[in-house]
């Protein structure tokens, strides 16, 4: 036993001297956060796959009414637990970890993750029309916030470390580490200049490395060989972003408005809902399966041609009203996989319907399958970055990128103009909750020195002490305004050609025209 | 700090929840890709009793099965290709198809099932590149009677588009490379025949009469050579070995007809006499008038060779010579006044494309 103590100070006593920064510490520990999502989500993955092939396999091949009924117990099992064994598990998964992140100083708790996983995976797994990605992203916050409880980390190092499993699980989910990063920076964060980027990218690497471990180097979708067939053709891949910019405001509308409603139900609609919209999504599963689920497997045989373009169209609407159904009744689960879904059908419905009326020009309705994904997500979610690089990392293909751009941008700023408010900023503005969003801060122009400072003539003398620069933030103004009454503005060019004057009056007159101006408009 | 702060015992605890967390998902994947791969194969099967069955909607359906549960599975996505092709769905079998050759492009099976795509949609140069490829890339050991199966369907792709040289080139490749099948073989040398290749057709059926000499395709194939050559009498040499081999075979008394009656008519046969000469000129040119009497605006010179024919003969040779080159003038201007009318006549037209060569 002795030998064992001396042993294990020694152990002890030589970690205490290796000599590691607190940076490479943070990207330890994101290491190991990457490689725990990774493992949650291989296991959420597999149940979702064990519960679906029981229920809507070989359960739905015994009995006749298997798969109409499965969604429906599913929700119903699946509401349950959420809210009778984990409360703590309800709501969006983004926005649930952009409220840890920015009020609970990156608190997440340990039920949250079992929570999510068992009510997701049954939800979606017995065919609810749902996706594992959204609530991925918040085990992997989860996971995060465990280990730095486990380590004791610091308060600021808490709030730093939740987006760093938040990349890690929705990378993992998606099979995307370049796609789970900018997720994580455009919309959880909505910060490009966050300091734990290194760690983002470890974790989500680390998190996928370890999925692909386990599962396999399948990519999410077999993506056939993509080509652009003619200049012309982009002018087709605007249409679909037309058609990607307009289904998704509306959809977000709808969202809106049946939550709206649903909100003045009495508390029998937290069971009668998504056990209702359940039962819908199983008689719509009658006629179209494909809608059944997150819908990739379906995705991946609309990738390789199997459906008409009719079909195709068919299957966009009837997941877009099932997922429209399942999302607002409150039956546990994400939007991604079912937006990607929506966009893929639409996409090459209308790709399909583009090459029977010009198939010189045009190319099959796959190729526009992938560029209708990316349109819609960047319609519904506001992330055109992410959904550019998404749909690029999907396909390996650099000759998608100019349609993905042209077709994601025009769904992006249609949809923006359409239904200004972004889906999870609605979400939580339903719930009663104030979230940063990247789409505010995209909007939100903030002043410079340039804008309040006074103008001199150029025969003034530069003096001594502290200077800004025009284009600085007028924020760092306050602070030096705070050691002197007067800052001289130079030049960046000249730095002894003295451009104007700031005083504390310049700033808070800026200030209080900027917010009449607000209160006016 | 923190990892320091956390205790000896933290980082003992977590490494062991990691290492319990990587042995339970590794038995949780192996059990589910076990499970995967066991319903994959029984989607399989199922989809390969289909496709024998002739069912090959259901089979697609069920190698459509196969394949969401084993992605990965070539053979899966070949079945389905196939079964694709045989249902018509050609837009999905391509596209299962290219994502093979993606990731093997030089497999000569997918190359021969897109070739086969291409020919249905009567996309024919790429029919042929994919045919092409398909013969010239990788094929394992135990399937080489597929390379030769893509080879035929490349050689009737080539005589279908009338490139008669790359025909010839890819059925001397054939036959370089056939097994001891004779029947293969002859087929090659008939197909040669066809193309024009006489010299390599008769190298063919010379090879096949020295490997068998009893086999009577191969002296029928040789009487062809000869007879395709101009060579009558060796011809009806060969014709006559095939019938005593197989004494009732129609083809081969047919043939036999033909040359016989060729050989009766030919009026520049070596070793004739003068007379005998004649006496087949002059029965050419009325066979060929008699051929030719139905062809509208034709009488004035149909007239003037009855003219020919009642000559007086002065020298036999100089009479001959004017009487065959009548009869071959008339029958080289027949299209002329006759369109494309068929031959009755096939002693006829053998004779004289004999005599125009």
């Amino acid at each position: 036993m002795s030998r064992l103590f001396y042993g294990r100070r020694m152990l002890a006593n030589s970690l205490a001297h290796v000599s590691i920064s607190e940076t490479q510490r943070f990207l330890l520990l994101a290491l190991l956060i990457g490689i725990f999502s990774g493992l949650l989500v291989v296991l959420f993955h597999i149940s979702i796959d064990v519960i679906s092939w029981t229920s809507l396999g070989a359960l739905a091949g015994r009995f006749h009414f298997a798969r109409l009924l499965s969604p429906a117990a599913g929700a119903i099992i699946a509401v349950f637990v959420v809210r009778r064994i984990f409360p703590r598990a309800k709501g969006s998964g983004v926005n649930q970890t952009k409220i840890a992140i920015y009020s609970s100083e990156g608190h997440v708790s340990s039920s949250t993750i079992a929570g999510k996983f068992l009510a997701c995976a049954i939800s979606i797994g017995s065919g609810n029309s749902l996706g594992p990605e959204d609530p991925s992203l918040q085990m992997g916050a989860g996971v995060a916030s465990l280990l730095g409880r486990v380590f004791r980390l610091p308060r600021n190092s808490m709030r730093l470390i939740a987006p760093v499993g938040a990349a890690a699980g929705i990378a993992a989910a998606f099979n995307t580490p370049i796609s789970g990063v900018l997720f994580v920076m455009e919309e959880v964060l909505a910060d490009w200049s966050a300091t734990a980027v290194g760690s983002i990218v470890l974790a989500a690497v680390s998190a996928v490395v370890t999925m692909r471990a386990f599962l396999g180097n399948e990519p999410l979708f077999q993506i056939p060989s993509f080509e652009l067939n003619h200049v012309s053709e982009l002018m087709i891949y605007a249409g679909v972003g037309i058609a990607g910019g307009v289904l998704s405001a509306l959809f977000m509308w709808l969202v809106e408005r049946l939550k709206e409603q649903i909100h003045e139900l009495p508390q029998w609609r937290h069971y009668a809902l998504p056990a209702a919209a359940g039962f819908l999504t199983g008689v719509t599963g009658l006629w179209f399966p494909e809608v059944m689920g997150a819908g990739y497997d379906a995705v991946n045989s609309a990738l390789h041609g199997e459906f008409v373009w009719q079909v195709l169209l068919y299957l966009a609407l009837a997941k877009l009203l099932v997922t429209l159904l399942s999302f607002t009744a409150g039956t546990p689960g994400g939007m991604f996989a079912p937006a990607l879904f929506v966009g893929a059908m639409l996409g090459g419905g209308l790709g399909g319907l583009a090459h029977r009326v010009w198939p010189q020009a045009s190319s099959t309705a796959e190729a526009y399958m992938l560029v209708g994904m990316g349109a819609f997500f960047a319609g519904v979610f506001r992330a055109p970055i992410t959904s550019i690089f998404m749909v690029f990392e999907l396909s390996a293909s650099y000759v998608i990128i100019l349609p993905v751009m042209i077709a994601n941008t025009t769904a992006y700023l249609l949809s923006r103009n359409l239904h200004p408010t972004p889906f999870f900023t609605m979400l939580a503005e339903l719930e009663g909750v104030n979230l940063p969003s990247a789409e505010e801060k995209r909007n939100f122009q903030p002043l410079r020195v340039e804008d309040a400072m006074h103008r001199v003539s150029a025969a003034v003398q530069k003096e001594p002490g502290l200077h800004l620069f025009p284009d600085e933030p007028l924020d760092a103004a306050l602070r030096l305004l705070a050691s002197q009454h007067r800052i001289q503005v130079i030049s960046r060019l000249e730095p002894h050609e003295v451009l104007g004057t700031l005083t504390l009056d310049d700033v808070h007159q800026a200030y209080g025209i900027a917010t009449q101006e607000v209160l006016e408009g | 700090m923190f990892l320091l702060q956390g205790t000896f015992r933290t980082i003992l605890v977590v490494s062991a929840v990691l290492i319990l967390a990587f042995v339970a998902t590794g038995f949780a994947s192996s059990a589910y890709h076990r499970e995967k791969q066991l319903l994959g194969e029984e989607h399989y099967k199922e989809g390969q009793q289909l496709a024998a069955r002739g069912e090959t909607e259901a089979a697609a359906e069920e190698y459509r099965k196969a394949l969401l549960f084993s992605p990965e599975e070539t053979n899966y996505r070949l079945s389905l290709a196939t079964a694709l092709i045989d249902a018509g769905r050609l837009d999905e079998a391509q596209s299962h198809l290219e994502q093979l050759l993606q990731e093997d492009p030089t497999n000569g099976l997918i190359n021969l099932l897109l070739a086969r795509v291409a020919l249905q949609r009567n996309q024919l140069k790429m029919a042929k590149d994919y045919y092409q490829r398909a013969v010239y890339e990788y094929w394992p050991a135990s399937e080489s009677t597929e390379r030769r199966k893509a080879r035929w369907e490349l050689v009737n792709l080539l005589s279908r588009t009338g490139q008669r040289n790359a025909v010839i080139a890819e059925l001397i490749q054939l036959y370089a490379n056939a097994p001891g099948d004779q029947q293969q073989k002859a087929k090659i040398g008939f197909l040669l025949l066809d193309n024009g290749a006489v010299s390599e057709a008769a190298q063919v059926f010379r090879d096949l009469v020295k490997q068998a000499p009893q086999d009577t395709m191969a002296h029928f194939g040789l009487g062809q050579v000869y007879f395709s050559s101009g060579d009558f009498v060796s011809a009806r040499h060969e014709f006559e070995r095939a019938a005593r081999l197989s004494p009732h075979d129609p083809r081969t008394e047919q043939a036999l007809a033909l040359t016989n009656d060729v050989i009766d008519l030919d009026p520049v046969l070596p070793s004739i006499s003068a007379t005998e000469q004649l006496r087949r000129s002059q029965n050419l040119l009325s066979r060929v008038i008699k051929d030719l009497q139905a062809c509208p605006g034709f009488q004035h010179r149909l007239d003037a060779a009855q003219k020919l024919l009642a000559t007086k003969p002065q020298s036999k040779e100089d009479l001959s010579l004017r009487l065959h080159q009548a009869a071959q003038s008339l029958w080289h201007d027949k299209g002329l006044f006759c369109g494309s009318k068929p031959v009755n006549d096939r002693t006829l037209d053998t004779v004289l494309s004999r005599m125009n060569q």
